[in-house]
């Protein structure tokens, strides 16, 4: 399935797909209930964007006592609002830290309806909306290509 | 809209009030309101580091919003460096997240009794005890503040050891590499005992039309990252100044004695820098361009060295005008400057000055203690030491090149004057012998220092046929850099789209400040309407930075300066040595005739006071009018 592919290194910080997360998915000015989430290690000047990456297994619907968290035929992890209870028992079980309690509700991404706008706001495509499939094969053409340079020389 | 908060040092009193919408409508915020603010409380005539002297810091009307590149704010005050106007802008992240705290201003006055900072998260505001953070230097204050309140994403405003020790030119940094540098500010903050703001907040900034935002962000977020310059920007930053400066023989090379360095070689480039010494770039909030380097050292004597930029201000100024092309030298002066807190142009342009003074015999080594040749690597290093403590020779340019010269020179001090260049008492910060517009906004900035941020016609440097400068700026503008005709229009024209920009937080670098396809007024209204629901035509939008401007200029009238300190550095009278514009120097007379022409476009008089009908133009002739 597509998801969001996130490459660290070229994240620069700026915290635009947090702020047009919120203004998309909350129309509000309020960075704070944005679905991704911009983590810094401020004495390096270092970041990384951290958010769901639609779990095969995920841990966030197995903690949801009610059953509210599950799977789309396409592979996205949904939140039902209508079963939803509010506890946010799911929130700690998530490994990246991106179920978000915001005061009123919990919120996860759920890629915009299939055309993240976080992905479109992304100077240096530190986020990418792709397969991970095709983000490893490219990843092998390289390796290959180094290894037919050093057979070379 | 958020309110301002007044809080009191001495009395540990905090009191909070809206900002009126007549005051909204005249400013919007940022530099804006905080002049309007500096003028109607600062007393005339006032001792900088009293503590009656206010400490604003403002946010400016789109900062924390999706207009795209809104990071910054503005700190103001009256500078204990120039003694004269104090303004200072930063990126970063805590003008945004000072907005989400739930304030868009704070009026600091008063002096506490002990150090302390403030902790101002979701409206409430907290004084709290600083006195343990007395062994930090800058960056290891940022991150005490936000581990001792449990919090990463805490943003923090704070002096370190040279704002702590009242070192003049002191600045305050936000992150490792954002700096509100110049004036300062942050020796005002050392004078109030003031050692850091934190901030953190959730609280929603109010927007008048999402669906409206929406499409604006999109709009200019394209504008911006489609521009031709948009990649050799986000590649190089501000160090892309270096190559030109170093192609055009505009290199403020040993303090502005020559226009070009002789030595420094080929590893004196930008792209050398980013090869070699760059880890990652960073940028402000809600910035595509992300100007900013982040540097490491990894082989050699200097191994492990690291840190954010160095800007252009750095490779410039620590650079050229140091006489060194040597990048090691150029970061490990950088971050000694930010690791304790000492504006980075400041304290490179006095290095240069008391090196010009050790070539030509004025200052020995019995005064100087070391020898200072041109580009020594340790003799830099160990005088921003010493600046940053108080100590020895160094120690003695802590208050300022003022007094330093006295010790110097005594009653011959004045003498000797112009082999600093200043202009206001603030060493100046571009060369600008070469393009006329630019040297006529220098030479009035109100802030001093020449300041590029004030006024700098860039257009001028580009070679654009007049006709397509009538379509950018509204009049045609001879696309000679040399000429003086007609030239104070297009430095006013630059003056408001500045003035505009810090009222609204929106950075140069996306703005007709650094190119002409970037945003300009037309867009910056469409972004103020759909934040704010104010319908503002650009042509309101450019009086709006008319006003600050004659604001600014009523604060430096009421200070005392007028004409006589609307100058040049004396050596910008002698020519270029190199270049294809060899030669070009400023002649006074052309200077003073085109100076007649800067304040007659003004609505001011020959001495440069805003006329009574320029002042009711603005609606100016009330102040100060103390509506807040």
């Amino acid at each position: 399935m597509k998801r969001i592919i996130v490459h660290t290194e070229r994240c620069t910080g700026c915290r635009l797909c947090e702020s047009i997360c919120a203004l998309y998915n909350e129309r509000m000015n309020d960075p704070s209930r944005s679905r991704i989430k911009i983590s810094k290690k401020h004495s390096l000047g270092l970041s990384a964007p951290l958010v769901c990456l639609q779990c095969k297994n995920p841990p966030c619907g197995k903690a949801c006592p009610v059953n509210a968290i599950k799977k789309d035929p396409n592979g996205l992890v949904k939140i039902d609002y209508d079963e939803c209870i509010g506890c946010e028992a799911c929130v700690s079980p998530c490994p990246f830290g991106v179920m978000m309690a915001l005061p009123d509700k919990v919120v996860k991404c759920e890629l915009c309806g299939g055309d993240p706008q976080c992905v479109k706001y992304c100077a240096t495509e530190a986020i990418e909306y792709g397969n991970s499939e095709r983000v490893i094969q490219q990843k092998r053409i390289q390796k290959m290509n180094q290894m037919l340079e050093k057979l070379e020389s | 809209m958020n309110p301002i908060a007044f809080i009191d040092l001495s009395k540990q009193e905090i009191v909070v009030k809206p900002i009126p919408e007549r005051i909204r409508h005249l400013f919007l915020g940022g530099r804006g309101i905080n002049m309007y603010l500096l003028y109607n409380h600062l007393r005339e005539g006032l001792d900088p580091l009293s503590p009656e002297n206010p400490l604003l810091f403002g946010a400016g009307l789109l900062t924390g919003t999706h207009g795209i590149a809104t990071a910054r704010f503005n700190i103001s005050a009256k500078s204990p460096e120039s003694g004269n106007l104090g303004d200072s802008n930063s990126g970063g992240f805590f003008g945004p997240e000072l907005r989400f705290a739930g304030y868009d201003h704070l009026f600091i006055k008063g002096r506490s009794p002990s150090p302390v900072y403030l902790w101002i998260s979701d409206g409430k505001i907290e004084f709290r005890e600083a006195s343990h953070l007395q062994s930090y230097n800058l960056p290891q204050t940022l991150d005490a503040i936000r581990t001792e309140l449990g919090d990463q994403d805490i943003q923090v405003a704070a002096i370190g050891p040279a704002g702590r020790r009242l070192v003049v030119f002191a600045n305050v940094m936000c992150t490792i590499g954002d700096a509100a540098g110049r004036t300062g500010m942050g020796t005002v903050m050392g004078a109030k005992n003031l050692w850091a703001i934190a901030v953190r907040g959730r609280r929603p900034i109010e927007i008048a039309s999402p669906e409206k935002l929406i499409k604006v962000v999109e709009k200019h977020y394209h504008q911006i990252t489609q521009t031709k310059g948009y990649k050799a920007t986000a590649l190089y930053g501000t160090l892309m100044r270096l190559a030109i400066s170093r192609t055009q023989g505009q290199e403020p090379a040993l303090n502005f004695q020559y226009n070009m360095l002789e030595s420094g070689g080929e590893e004196f480039d930008p792209d050398v820098f980013v090869r070699k010494y760059e880890y990652g770039k960073m940028a402000c909030f809600n910035c595509p361009v992300h100007t900013k380097h982040l540097h490491r050292v990894s082989s050699g004597d200097h191994k492990g060295l690291t840190g954010a930029g160095p800007e252009y201000g750095g490779a410039g100024y620590f650079g050229s005008s140091c006489g060194t092309g040597d990048w090691v030298t150029i970061m490990e002066c950088w971050d000694l400057c930010n690791q304790y807190g000492l504006d980075i142009l400041t304290t490179a342009g006095y290095i240069a000055w008391v090196m010009e003074l050790y070539q030509r015999e004025l200052i020995d080594e019995s005064v100087t203690g070391m020898p200072l040749h041109w580009g020594d690597h340790e003799a830099m290093t160990t005088l921003i030491h010493q600046m940053g403590r108080r100590e020895g020779f160094g120690g003695l340019l802590s208050d300022g090149w003022q007094k330093a010269n006295m010790r110097f020179f005594g009653e011959k001090a004045k003498e000797y004057e112009h082999y600093i260049p200043t202009i206001k008492g603030m060493t100046v910060d571009q060369d600008t012998r070469g393009t006329k517009a630019m040297a006529i906004g220098a030479a009035t900035a109100t802030r001093g220092g020449g300041c590029h941020l004030r006024s700098r016609f860039t257009m001028e440097e580009m070679d654009l046929p007049p006709e397509a400068t009538k379509k950018i700026i509204g009049r045609p503008v001879t696309s000679d850099p040399d000429s003086y005709e007609g030239k104070a229009y297009p430095a006013i024209w630059m003056e408001k789209l500045c003035a505009v920009g810090d009222a609204l937080g929106v950075c140069r670098f996306v703005t007709k400040w650094l190119s002409p396809g970037l945003l300009g007024f037309n867009e910056l209204a469409e972004a103020v309407s759909a934040v704010t629901g104010y319908d503002l035509t650009p042509e309101q939008l450019m009086e709006v930075g008319e006003r600050i401007y004659n604001l600014e200029r009523l604060f430096l009238i009421r200070e005392g300066l007028g004409r006589k300190d609307d100058r040049v550095p004396e050596r910008f009278h002698e020519p270029w040595q190199y270049g294809y514009q060899r030669g070009s120097c400023i002649e006074r007379e052309k200077f003073e005739t085109l100076l007649d022409e800067y304040y007659r476009e003004h609505g001011w008089d020959e001495e440069g006071i805003p006329t009574r009908e320029t002042l009711e133009r603005l609606g100016l002739s009330e102040e100060p009018s103390h509506l807040i």
